[in-house]
């Protein structure tokens, strides 16, 4: 087992070459490293003068290998916008990620896994029908609007009528302070919109494998021996169809990344989302390097996580 | 001598053809047309997308430019009215022209991007898997490493440092939308190069590109066909949700994901801001999956 998680992990290795390659010549070639300073009256010869300071003049292999180096020890540099580590910024927005993309993805999973059973179960009836509609929407509605939609109905309006009523966005309230009672309140939105907009595929996964599963052999034989169907579904079938909802994990935590960015954005959550959008519009460089190379890292240590769990729950599945 | 020769050519131009005849996907693809047009959902949102297109190619015809673009500060913010069906927004431009000119961008910069993530998919789907070796190598660990990186990321990364045009933001969204779609087209490809026609083909002598374009490409145009409208309908979303940050599409080019950046700032005082270009943008996807899970159900009938 040690050598298949070592072996995975070590897979990771050149990925994240490639990645870095991609976002350090991205940044060299697709635009200029300077253009934050470029703002203003800057002449040739200052421009010549900031190259100098920060090294542009050299070779670019050169420079690849430094920053590579660096990053490889945690050093990320510092934003050209507040002069603060890219790496405390990340430490400090991450957990708030965190926070938001955990409680959505235990939203989905308790919603997402009794719906797609019911669907199955009451397949090609009005509840599966029913179920399938509304995953459709959940499917295809972008987080942006139905994030929009949620503020207007559970927060400005509620307000208005002087009912009680939900946070607009932000983590906490600035006079309560970051208590466990407010960021709760303020998680509510923002988590429901993200698992809504994920909800639809573990409920089809769902529905799907459990499907499968049922109309295997052993389903049969469990039903012909006089098993109560409830037994059959429950015991025999749902074991079985959860396995392959492992594997979609995994496969979904790019997306939910992205997901949780874009919530982030509508809610003003301060998570690693909105501090790359901050960033974007401001060309800071060193932060957005600093924050993709995190994500992937993030992303591909969550998959290797997947995958061994998923060998670790089905026996059958051989680790090599 | 010479009439033997030309005999076994004959019979070796005769077997290519039986060849390339039985690789005709027109009897299963048929099959498959008639099963899509007997699926209430596909048919659905056939007629849903005919109806925005229709909207969005014949609404100028109707609505003038000028109402979509020109900003009149002296009717801004107005609810929906008989003047304004949809209401006007901050500047006082008319929604529901900027929503028929939206549709205009929106939609032929989804289906580019389709289209090139389906070109590269193809290309280097079919070259990894036929070829194997170092290309495959690197193609697949290339793909691996994009799908690991959260792609609204990567392109907010680009649009932040090249503050891209339209056709360059196309680009983009193509050239990171081809990876898992490579893969299934690898996958096939390999089955198939192991069938017996691509052997007959390579004792006849074929050139490894006629075996690709001939006895390859048209076996993939399955998964290709299936894949084509959920690839369309994931490249919307990701353009919308890009303008939607404001580092897509800029205003004043209306796109259905910038209408909503300006409508969240006025949420409370107008709120029907927000409701038109979301819905433009979902009930386009709807049709856009509907389409495909009914190409889905067709084409491979064991599948749901």
């Amino acid at each position: 087992m040690l050598p298949f998680v070592l072996r995975r992990l070590l897979s990771i290795v050149p990925l994240l070459l490639i990645v870095s390659a991609v976002t350090f010549f991205l940044l060299q070639y697709m635009g200029d490293p300077l253009s934050y300073y470029l703002q203003g009256n800057v002449t040739a010869a200052d421009y010549e003068r900031l190259s100098k300071q920060f090294g542009l003049d050299r070779p670019v292999l050169v420079r690849f290998g430094e920053w590579l180096l660096d990053i490889a020890q945690g050093n990320f540099g510092a934003s050209l916008v507040s002069g603060r580590q890219v790496r405390d910024l990340i430490a400090f927005h991450f957990p708030n990620t965190l926070l938001l993309m955990g409680t959505a993805f235990a939203l989905t999973i308790v919603m997402g896994i009794p719906l797609g059973v019911i669907s199955a179960v009451r397949r090609a009836k009005r509840t599966d029908y029913a179920i399938t509609a509304v995953s459709i929407v959940s499917f295809s509605a972008p987080t942006f609007w139905t994030g929009i939609l949620a503020i207007v109905v559970f927060s400005l309006w509620t307000r208005q009528r002087g009912l009680p009523y939900l946070p607009s966005g932000g983590m906490y309230d600035f006079i309560e302070g970051p208590t466990f009672a407010s960021i709760a309140r303020h998680l509510v939105l923002p988590a429901s919109i993200l698992a809504f907009s994920m909800l639809a595929r573990y409920v089809r996964y769902m529905r799907s494998s459990l499907i499968e599963v049922l109309s295997q052999d052993y389903i049969r034989t469990a039903r012909a021996k006089g098993m109560p169907e409830r037994r059959v579904v429950y015991k025999h079938g749902l074991k079985n169809s959860l396995l392959p909802i492992v594997t979609i994990i995994a496969v979904d935590m790019p997306q939910l990344m992205g997901g949780a960015l874009i919530t982030e954005q509508v809610f003003s959550w301060p998570g690693m989302g909105r501090l790359m959008v901050d960033h974007a519009a401001r060309a800071d460089f060193p932060v957005l390097m600093g924050i993709l190379v995190f994500v992937s890292v993030i992303v591909m240590l969550l998959t290797v996580v997947a995958d061994v769990v998923y060998t670790l729950v089905d026996p059958r599945v051989e680790y090599r | 001598m010479s009439r033997v020769g030309g005999g076994l050519q004959r019979v070796a131009v005769v077997a290519q053809r039986a060849v390339e005849r039985a690789d005709e996907p027109n009897a299963p693809s048929r099959r498959a047309w008639r099963a899509f047009r007997r699926n209430k959902l596909a048919v659905l949102g056939t007629l849903m997308l005919a109806a925005i297109l229709a909207v969005v190619v014949l609404g100028p015809s109707f609505v003038p430019r000028e109402l979509a673009l020109r900003p009149q500060p002296i009717r801004m913010l107005q609810p929906p009215s008989a003047e304004h069906l949809l209401g006007t927004d901050e500047v006082g431009r008319d929604v529901a022209a900027r929503l028929v000119y939206a549709g205009r961008v929106s939609i032929p910069v989804s289906l580019s991007a389709m289209a090139i993530a389906l070109v590269v998919a193809s290309a280097v789907g079919i070259t990894a898997g036929y070829f194997g070796g170092w290309f495959d190598q690197v193609a697949m660990r290339t793909a691996d490493a994009l799908l690991s990186i959260p792609t609204i990321f990567l392109l907010l990364t680009i649009a932040a440092v090249s503050r891209p045009t339209v056709p360059v933001l196309v680009l983009v969204i193509g050239l990171l939308a081809w990876m898992d779609l490579a893969r299934i087209v690898r996958v096939q490809t390999i089955a198939l190069s192991k069938r017996e026609q691509v052997e007959a083909a390579k004792a006849l002598g074929a050139s490894s590109f006629r075996i690709l374009w001939r006895h390859i490409l048209p076996n993939v145009q399955g998964p290709l066909l299936v894949a084509a409208p959920l690839v369309a309908g994931r490249a919307l979303l990701t353009e919308s949700a890009l303008s939607y940050l404001g580092l897509g599409i800029q205003v004043p080019t209306p796109t259905w994901g910038n209408m909503l950046n300006q409508a969240q700032q006025f949420a409370l005082s107008a709120p029907f801001l927000a409701v038109a270009p979301g819905l433009a943008i979902m009930l386009t996807v709807i049709a856009i999956n509907f389409i495909g899970d009914g190409l889905r159900d067709a084409f491979d009938p064991r599948a749901t």
